[in-house]
């Protein structure tokens, strides 16, 4: 906004007169340059929420490493140690078998691994990872960005054809996981419009109606797209639970490691595992973005929170320092009035006693100039030109030649 | 009437998913099928030959080292050359910090996960709400490169063009520079860091922007090679800015 003098407060005169604020700079504001204003301050705002957020990102991040480093480390080491230990052992016991050459089949392995065939057993005869079902699981995979990653394209043409297909079919699936999250929007709320209606019965209020309703969501959902799978998985893949959980929750939310999945070992799977499997995937997607947008909600809702509360703040800071700033004026205004008048009592007290000194001296009396020191706060006009056509230099209009009297004037005007 | 619509709507679009699938999947099948099998029979070739080099070993013993290997690999750990380059952690703070990131943009390549249940469950919660963070965050950066994209196309109405040609000439911009700067760049780099060919680094550019992340080519993992210590955070803040100039084209 812009900056206005503040009025004269102690000046009755000035607040009906001076309707305009008075300012230092053209009155005609053009609508360019608030609008270029507004603009620049919209950009700083955003800029400020832009570099805060990261800020936090950054720091969510620092405490994700740090937890995971110790809880991931030692395991690491252990595994390490093993592995060395292992084949410094099968170094020791076949004694042909060279150091290097040993290198270059733990390349191989490696390779081999990464491309998805574990080299155990008789290779040629696993479970083809490209057959149709898992082509289309696969597909499945890309777009919907999972890309669980245990099997992955390995041709040039592969990859060039799954660039060209995640381009096109991410937007597409997009659309379909917005359409599925409507559908089930409606279904759960016509469901949760009876369980409300009784609620309202029983004149329970808005927020708490809002509050079971969103408890039974995440129940409903999570017994539904999380625990019931989970418990399917644990049974036909042999997971344990934490880890059929686990693999829930990195699938859903499009993560997708690849440690685990569902289909992906050579198991003998019922003919509609996989299709079913699917389905699950599309549904729970659409539930999990519901469940992370309004985790995203509370988080916005807590950082407006903080927002108007440091804005409150701030505001309560400047009415403050703006109350003290006045008041300091005034008093300070009035210090200074009252040392003046203290100054003049002091001077006319001072010239009273030398003229009484000098009348001693001297017996002429000569009529004081009775004049009204005009009191300021006063409004009447007619005492103006007196005190302008006075030729006294103080104040309060009196002359050193006044006798006693004049302190009685004093007093009064006091 | 606008609920029928809608149901016939989400029933098409399920419907054209579902071709999309199939139509994807045989061609997947097609392309890849071959070249499987042909990797296949070169895992069983190199057991092999490592057992016609090395007569005395026994098939079981192999197989049993194998095993071991395997688990190995699987849990990210390449015994490869000699005990000093085993001492490099995947756990170290850099390595875990570059997890973290993978986890909340939800890009999740799999090379690295935890295997403890503490990690885990960690890995759950910290995703559960590291990704609406992550989520708001490319928003709010979306709309301030917006903004700039409206101060160019501000700049360039006053010069007197037309909105359609702006609107158009912006979008352009954007794409051709972003796929510049995050897609043929980087692909250099990594051509000359990772020793990939120029396409294979283009396609671990893409399959990592679009949070599809396989994991077949992850970065900072090829046995062999050494990395400069920020290599990965570095990766990291091209992640960062590429997922942004893609939300920015969302916001456009």
């Amino acid at each position: 906004s812009l900056p206005v003098a503040a009025p004269d407060l102690l000046d009755p005169k000035s607040a009906t007169q001076n309707s305009k604020p008075r300012l230092s700079f053209s009155t005609k504001p053009t609508v360019l340059t608030s609008r270029e204003e507004s603009d620049s301050a919209i950009n700083v705002m955003k800029w400020k929420t832009v570099s805060t957020i990261f800020l936090v990102v950054v720091v969510y991040l620092i405490i994700g490493a740090t937890v995971f480093k110790a809880l991931e480390q030692p395991h690491e080491t252990s595994q390490r140690t093993t592995i060395v230990i292992q084949k410094q052992t099968f170094v020791s016991q076949h004694s042909c078998v060279n150091a290097t050459e040993l290198d270059e089949l733990i390349q191989q392995v490696v390779a081999a691994i990464n491309a998805g065939i574990i080299p155990l057993g008789n290779t040629t005869t696993q479970i083809s990872h490209w057959d149709l079902g898992s082509s289309f699981f696969f597909a499945g995979t890309v777009i919907t960005t999972i890309g669980f990653g245990n099997i992955s394209p390995r041709t040039q043409g592969g990859k060039i054809f799954c660039i060209i297909y995640a381009l096109l079919g991410i937007p597409l699936f997009g659309f379909l996981l917005a359409g599925v999250g409507d559908q089930l929007g409606t279904i759960f709320g016509k469901g949760i419009a009876k369980v409300e209606d009784t609620f309202v019965k029983w004149n329970v209020s808005q927020t708490k109606i809002r509050i079971i309703s969103t408890i039974i969501f995440i129940l409903f959902g999570c017994v539904l797209f999380v625990a019931l799978p989970a418990v399917i998985f644990k049974h036909i893949e042999g997971w344990s639970t934490l880890d059929a959980i686990y693999f829930v929750v990195i699938t859903l939310t499009t993560i997708g490691f690849g440690d685990y999945v569902a289909g992906g070992s050579d198991i003998e799977y019922l003919d509609f595992y996989k299709p079913v499997v699917w389905f699950w995937i599309l549904v729970g997607l659409a539930y999990f973005a519901a469940v992370l947008s309004m985790i995203g909600d509370w988080l916005r809702v807590i950082s407006k929170k903080t927002k108007e509360e440091v804005g409150e703040f701030r505001a309560h800071a400047a009415e403050w320092t703006a109350n003290v700033t006045a008041e300091f004026k005034e008093t300070r205004r009035r210090l200074s009035v009252e040392i003046y008048d203290k100054f003049q009592r002091a001077t006319s007290i001072k010239r009273k006693l030398s003229a009484e000194l000098a009348v001693n001296h001297n017996q002429d009396l000569t009529p004081c100039k009775r004049t009204l020191s005009v009191n300021h706060l006063t409004s009447e006009k007619d005492i103006l030109p007196a005190l302008t056509k006075t030729d006294s230099i103080y104040m309060n209009g009196l002359t050193p030649h006044c006798a006693a009297e004049e302190i009685a004037v004093i007093e009064n005007i006091k | 009437k606008t609920m029928c619509s809608g149901k016939l709507q989400t029933a098409l679009l399920a419907a054209s998913y579902f071709v999309y699938l199939l139509v994807g999947a045989a061609v997947f099948q097609a392309l890849e099928r071959a070249a499987e099998k042909q990797e296949k029979i070169a895992a069983a070739q190199m057991k092999e030959a490592f057992l016609q080099n090395f007569t005395h070993l026994t098939v079981a013993e192999l197989e049993q080292f194998m095993q071991n290997l395997t688990k190995a690999i699987q849990n990210g750990v390449y015994p490869v050359g000699n005990e000093s380059k085993i001492e490099d952690s995947n756990w170290d703070f850099s390595n875990s910090f570059f997890f973290a990131g993978t986890v909340v943009s939800t890009i999740g390549y799999g090379t690295l996960h935890p295997k403890t249940p503490g990690g885990q469950i960690f890995c759950v919660f910290f995703a559960l709400f590291g990704i609406p963070l992550n989520i708001v965050f490319l928003h709010h950066v979306g709309k301030m490169l917006s903004l700039l994209c409206k101060k160019l196309g501000n700049y360039l109405y006053e010069k007197g063009m037309r909105k359609k040609k702006i609107k158009f000439l912006t979008l352009l911009f954007f794409l051709s520079a972003g796929i510049l700067v995050f897609l043929c760049l980087p692909s250099l780099f990594f051509q000359i860091t990772e020793g990939w060919s120029y396409s294979e680094g283009i396609y671990f550019a893409f399959i990592t922007l679009s949070t599809i992340g396989f994991g077949d080519y992850v970065v900072g993992k090829q046995p062999g090679r050494s990395y400069f210590s920020y290599y990965r955070s570095l990766v990291a803040i091209w992640i960062l800015f590429g997922l942004a100039w893609i939300a920015l084209l969302f916001n456009l």
